[in-house]
């Protein structure tokens, strides 16, 4: 994901600035007191040891085998760690490949009904390239864009140099005064989503400031999703067809 | 259906079912396939980095274990938090009433990192709590979907699609001085899932 974002402000001077991404504090987690325990991942079946390898072994039902002779358990093998691995493909026979399978793109529709299939449409990271990231013009209440979009993630801008301090303050010291949120995005309007990274979501803009003494806050909500009822709710309570 | 969300405010009391919301709910899911030289389906495999073994789906486990090498069951492990003191496990909070604060500030809506979204459906709230939803008030209320480590904080909005909970743990930004130096974080660390496909 890009670590900088290339943004022009409202009278279209730009700057390369960071992005810092905001997350609340570590959440509580499993162990035991005073004792550091390790996530191993080991390997639990060899491949003549599966389901589908038994079955074919010893014509269907295997229970008897399993509690008499441990087919299933290569002594050697079983409970090794697993380090690092590299992911392959079997083709419909179940043979290794040894060339990258061909990909096809397939749209589902929120029932998970297919939609369409087609080519794979790759989309390009926007957020730091030679067109910034713009101002769109258009203020959004701070109450509305809560209630309308679903802000997943947040970044907060930072400056890299004594320059882009000042282009960030000013930044910040308007959108207070305004008290609203700028929506900000790619393109010459600044009104398409922005994606972080190649084949990322795309997700609109909406930039707040605040200033306190000579300190700046400057968070980009970022929201890939409105707030609204799936259309099957709406279909239980009776809207639409 | 789960249970529902209960909110108390005063001697009131007012109850919603609850359906979680992501994008997929809303606007479908872009999928990549992969298909061999027939146009048939592949499945997708793991090789050891010796090339010793090949990993098919249900060859591999994954669990704790302590220093000695022994396994440690799911069990048998307790909530820790950051300084290794030890957390009781907070139930869900579906079928409980649950205080509600408010109406709070919309921009504290803003401090959130937002975990998850909720759509509520009413099933006993007053018209009158609706519509003061529906004109802009933003309540406040605590809310555990399941049982964990952590009780969550959820705000309840309004539009003219219907209600909804915002959920999530309290994260805001740092006040930023010009002495400040910018240090770039790690990639594994930032939007780790943030492909718009999922592969098979």
């Amino acid at each position: 994901m890009s670590s900088s974002i290339h943004l022009a402000n409202a009278k279209g001077r730009d700057a390369t600035i960071g992005l810092v991404p905001i997350k609340a504090a570590t959440a509580p987690t499993l162990g035991l007191p005073g004792q550091k325990l390790y996530f191993r991942r080991y390997l639990a079946a060899k491949e003549g040891g599966t389901h589908q390898a038994l079955s074919k072994k010893f014509s269907g039902d295997y229970g008897h085998e399993l509690v008499t002779s441990d087919p299933e358990v290569d002594i050697e093998a079983i409970g090794a760690q697993l380090g690092q691995t590299q992911r392959v493909y079997l083709d419909g026979g179940g043979e290794l490949m040894y060339s990258d399978p061909k990909f096809i793109e397939v749209l589902l529709n929120p029932d998970g009904s297919e939609k369409e299939r087609r080519e794979p449409v790759d989309s390009a990271m926007n957020v730091n390239v030679e067109v910034p990231i713009k101002f769109s013009g258009r203020l959004m209440p701070v109450k509305d864009a809560i209630s309308r979009f679903g802000f997943r993630r947040k970044l907060q801008l930072r400056h890299v140099d004594g320059l882009t301090f000042d282009f960030l303050f000013d930044i910040a010291k308007e959108l207070e005064s305004k008290e609203s949120l700028m929506i900000i995005g790619a393109g010459d309007k600044g009104v398409s989503p922005m994606i972080f990274q190649a084949n990322g979501r795309p997700y609109r803009g909406f930039l707040e400031g605040k200033t306190k003494d000579k300190s700046y806050r400057l968070t980009l909500h970022l929201s890939e999703m409105e707030l609204k009822k799936p259309l099957a709710s709406k279909r239980k309570a009776g809207y639409g067809k | 259906m789960a249970k529902p969300v209960i909110l108390t405010s005063g001697n009131k009391q007012y109850s919603f079912d609850v359906t979680r919301i992501d994008r997929a709910k809303l606007y479908g899911v872009r999928k990549r396939l992969p298909l061999d030289a027939n146009g048939q389906l592949c499945t997708k495999a793991s090789l050891t980095l010796d090339g010793e073994n090949l990993l098919s789906s249900g060859m591999t486990a994954q669990g704790y274990f302590n220093s000695e090498g022994l396994p440690i069951s799911r069990q048998e492990m307790v909530g820790l938090d950051a300084q290794g003191e030890m957390v009781e496990k907070i139930p869900s909070t579906l079928g409980f009433p649950q205080k509600m604060e408010g109406p709070v500030n919309a921009s504290e809506v803003l401090d959130l990192d937002v975990e998850s979204f909720f759509c509520l459906e009413p099933i006993e709230v007053e018209t009158s709590f609706l519509a003061e939803l529906k004109s802009g008030a933003v309540y406040k209320f605590c809310f555990n979907y399941s049982a964990g480590l952590e009780m969550e904080s959820a705000y309840l909005v309004a539009n003219d699609d219907g209600f909804f909970a915002i959920v999530g743990s309290t994260a805001s930004g740092e006040w930023v001085e010009e002495a400040a130096v910018y240090a770039p974080v790690d990639d594994d660390d930032t939007f780790t899932d943030d492909l718009d496909f999922d592969s098979l």
